[in-house]
């Protein structure tokens, strides 16, 4: 088993835990990027982002220049007012950037889209209460097959660069939410697997100098284990086409309804189809 | 290379619906340690007498995990005592419902060199499970529980899905279903056979089976890179599609020498419905060897009715290549003689001819004997 990379808030209790280790931390406000950058460099994190929980559009966010080195996963409720936002693209340009934008509305579609054609990176954030299969599914068509050069559209891209033919695929990770490759700490020695468990204080004992001594492994066995529990049922996401990359995200939204398998098993073609063209792809003479 | 099924115990911790076993032994048996031994002294011999020889061991039941860690124990230290120089060339396979699977097992199987197991599942209630009321929900969770031990263990599983009238209407669930699982192993396609069983209301007919399969098919080809490993419909394309003789021993007409059932007590019969029937009785491994038993005369009629069939109800049929007029219990529970084809043999040729050809758009050139 490979250690874990550790999602935790930039606080000074939690930096030791985290010496030497692979780590995204979390900063609170924008204003602490490069303190949370340089305590990282400090305890010689290996920093895989900094992820940062803005409450503000992206188009208000005072981005910097200095800010070009740290890799930042930045969650933002919408883009904002577009000519605002239009004034921070150079320098989105420049940063090591993935912005993560929720389907809370009809225009974040279109504003992934744009973002993508900008290049700059993106995520969907998956909103329960607002999410358009249909919009979804021309995403991932210009996504995954979009003529026009365009940056990485996640989870997209990520299915794209891991999917094995034959085998399911998590994208979790994506979310820093995939246990076998995230674990959620804190400052008091406490894991949890998935960020839904961490706030909800569903933790165990973890020493990062050593994981796989204590229950990590076996709770990772038992949130393995939970996901078979979808097939002791009659119906659902068991039965479902797009279950090897979608793991049952969306279940209690099948329930009421949602196409959700039509659009992950589209999702499945299209990424199949896409490394079909890859492979058999003839490298174009030169003059 | 000879299989040899132990039937280690006939008892079983399942009631299946349409299980035969279950109505026609009562009085279950399970194998003794001094029937275990005569095995390994019995196998050693084979592969002495042999040095080109391999031996593939299949424990079965009845259910083989209710044998307990102990009883593999000793299987063990049987396979050290006795084959010290031939146990390169045994390897072990096990069939189980995993059901009585836990973490004790893992040491067995790793001393044993089984790497892979055979299973089988059906989601549909009540069809497979403990008690009068075939308890689906225990044999269910328990299953899964043994499958993620599997996993976490890196060993191998496949399934087998006997298709029975319930699942009829449920093609496209179950070929997600089962494909979802994530096995690493086979799926194999088999119709229910009902002999003795009082549960006639799961019968299927052999056009029946051939619609499913067909449906199934439709789902698989259209995915068959994502899930290779379904059967029946591997073996076809790579007999018919990549011209690679693979089959089964059911349609390979060449079941007569390579197989041998034991039975707990050490009988030794042709496989384990021949056992199940008391049909092709080869003697006991305490007064016969392993090379008498697959020499015993009675398997000539098996040798002798892919002659017959050849010249009868098989003559010129374009498939005899890759079907050999089926399995010779089939002829036998229908007929009371081997020299029938097999009930089974029109879904075959069915299943090719309206389904198979027509979806990949290859036909069928015999080729080889």
């Amino acid at each position: 088993m490979r250690e874990p990379v550790y999602v935790c808030r930039f606080d000074p209790n939690v930096m030791p835990r985290i010496r030497d280790k692979a780590a995204a931390i979390r900063v609170d406000r924008c204003e602490d990027i490069i303190e949370a950058a340089l305590a990282a460099n400090q305890y010689n994190v290996r920093l895989r982002c900094l992820l940062v929980d803005s409450e503000i559009p992206l188009a208000n966010i005072p981005f910097r220049e200095d800010w070009s080195k740290i890799p930042l996963a930045v969650y933002v409720p919408s883009l904002g007012r577009f000519r605002r936002f239009a004034d921070q693209i150079e320098i989105l340009r420049h940063l090591n950037i993935r912005v993560y934008i929720p389907t809370s509305s009809i225009e974040s579609y279109a504003h992934l889209r744009i973002l993508s054609s900008l290049g700059i990176n993106t995520a969907i954030v998956f909103d329960d209460g607002y999410l358009d299969w249909e919009e979804l599914n021309d995403l991932m068509i210009y996504s995954v097959f979009g003529f026009v050069g365009h940056s990485p559209i996640e989870p997209f891209a990520f299915i794209i660069r891991n999917y094995k033919i034959t085998e399911a695929l998590n994208f979790a990770g994506v979310y820093f939410d995939d246990p076998a490759t995230f674990l959620h700490i804190d400052g008091n020695g406490n894991a949890a697997l998935t960020r839904r468990k961490f706030l909800d204080n569903d933790v165990f004992p973890l020493d990062p100098d050593n994981p796989f001594a204590g229950v990590y492994t076996r709770e990772l066995r038992k949130y393995r284990a939970a996901h078979k529990e979808f097939f002791l049922k009659e119906e659902g996401c068991a039965y479902c086409p797009g279950w090897r990359i979608c793991l049952g995200k969306f279940s209690h939204l099948k329930e009421k309804g949602a196409r959700c398998g039509e659009f992950f098993s589209d999702l499945l073609d299209a990424v199949e189809r896409y490394q079909e063209i890859q492979s058999s792809k003839v490298e174009q003479w030169q003059p | 290379m000879a299989t040899l099924i132990l039937k280690a115990t006939e008892k079983c911790n399942s009631n299946c619906y349409y299980c035969d076993v279950v109505y026609n032994k009562k009085n279950a048996s399970s194998m003794s340690v001094e029937v275990l031994e005569q095995v390994f002294i019995r196998i050693n011999e084979f592969l002495e007498d042999d040095t080109g020889q391999r031996i593939e061991i299949l424990w079965h039941g009845g259910e083989p995990l209710l044998m307990g860690t102990e009883f593999y124990q000793q299987a063990v230290s049987f396979q050290e005592r006795y084959c010290r120089n031939t146990q390169s060339r045994i390897n072990h396979g096990m069939q189980t419902n995993l059901n009585a699977l836990n973490e004790n097992f893992l040491e067995i199987f790793k001393a044993l060199g089984i790497t892979s197991v055979g299973t089988s599942y059906d989601p549909i209630p009540h069809m497979r499970g403990p008690g009068k009321n075939i308890d689906s929900d225990i044999y269910n969770r328990n299953f899964m529980r043994g499958i993620s031990i599997l996993d976490e263990n890196d060993i191998s599983w496949g399934v087998i899905y006997v298709v029975t009238r319930k699942s009829l209407p449920r093609a496209r669930d179950l070929f997600f279903f089962l494909t979802n699982l994530g096995l690493s192993g086979n799926i194999n396609i088999n119709p229910v056979l009902i002999y003795d069983s009082k549960r006639t209301d799961v019968a299927i007919t052999s056009e029946e089976y051939v619609s499913f399969l067909g449906e199934f098919f439709e789902f698989w080809w259209e995915r068959r890179r994502r899930f290779p490993a379904i059967e029946p419909f591997r073996s076809l394309v790579e007999n018919i599609i990549n011209r690679k003789n693979r089959l089964f021993c059911v349609y390979s007409g060449n079941c007569a020498f390579q197989n041998i059932n034991i039975s707990p007590s050490g009988e030794a019969s042709q496989c384990g419905r021949s056992d199940d029937w008391g049909l092709l009785q080869y003697g006991n491994i305490f007064e016969r060897s392993l090379k008498d038993i697959l020499k015993n005369p009675q398997r000539d009629a098996l040798i002798e009715r892919n002659d017959i069939l050849r010249q009868t109800e098989c003559k010129d049929c374009r498939f005899w290549n890759i079907c050999h007029g089926g399995c010779p219990l089939d002829s036998y529970s229908r007929h009371g003689d081997f020299v029938h084809k097999s009930e089974w043999c029109s879904s075959r040729i069915n299943f090719i001819e309206k389904y198979f050809e027509p979806i990949t758009g290859v036909k069928y050139v015999p080729f080889g004997n």
